[in-house]
């Protein structure tokens, strides 16, 4: 399992990305599965910047590690307390004069991602999304 | 950064963008369809042939600018979307409230009609 620590600037975005791409380069990943994986890192670390964290000195973590099949890229972050699966799902068939700007990010990651879950441990924030890996041809 | 360019047919503006749409991206596609917009270029069709990438972010844009085109008595089409692009459109239901065409000319008599 690997980790990385970023500040909580959006310079970091890239360095999220090119992190979580290269552990998933060394998965069996489906080519479908690596956009939706470049999509839910990008909506997952933008809400941290934005909403979890007060400054940009503040720390993000992301851990990668593939198990029993499956990929897993758990994001952590101290600011408050904030569960995304308790968010309303924006309503998709509004017209448009009545649809918001925002909160579409959270709904893309859970409809992309194979699995997502949330844990409030240790003053942090623990959000995990899971991808299924290719178990056909093999691999970890 | 996305690299964005933009030509007139007639009324209607096209605009080329390349690149990713994401929160580092998606202001630079905000600040032209301002300019656009101050230009009195209401009627815009956006080329996604470019695009290899979409996040919420850029999406932001799309349904922002279409509110206030649509004001302004203007309306946005979309072309030449790539189908994992398209795919992010269908997952936020965008493809209920922006017109898509297969082709920049397509929509843009679509636009003028």
């Amino acid at each position: 399992m690997d980790t990385i620590r970023l500040r909580a600037g959006p310079e970091s975005l890239e360095k999220a990305r090119d992190f979580v791409c290269a552990q998933a380069a060394q998965t069996r990943l489906p080519e479908d599965k690596r956009q939706y994986l470049d999509l839910a890192v990008e909506e997952i670390v933008v809400n941290q910047i934005h909403y979890a964290c007060r400054s940009p000195q503040d720390e993000i973590m992301i851990e990668c590690y593939a198990r029993r099949g499956s990929f897993y890229v758990r994001f952590s972050d101290a600011g408050p307390a904030f569960n995304p699966l308790l968010h309303p799902p924006p309503d998709t068939s509004a017209p448009l004069e009545e649809r918001p700007i925002g909160g579409l990010g959270i709904h893309l990651v859970r409809q992309i991602a194979d699995r997502l879950t949330y844990r409030r441990r240790d003053g942090r924030n623990w959000l995990t999304v899971t991808f299924g890996l290719d178990l056909v041809s093999g691999g970890p | 950064m996305p690299h964005i360019t933009h030509s007139h047919l007639d009324q209607v503006t096209a605009v080329a963008v390349a690149g990713r749409l994401d929160a580092l991206g998606a202001p630079d596609l905000e600040r032209k369809l301002e300019e656009l917009l101050k230009d009195g270029r209401t009627l815009i069709v956006v080329d996604f042939d470019g695009v290899e990438f979409i996040a919420s972010a850029g999406l932001r844009v799309f349904l922002s600018h279409a509110k206030k085109l649509k004001k302004a008595g203007g309306q946005l089409a979309l072309a030449r979307l790539r189908r994992d692009v398209l795919g992010v459109f269908e997952m936020s239901g965008f493809t209920e409230i922006f017109p898509i065409f297969a082709a920049v000319e397509e929509a843009a008599r679509a636009l003028k009609s």
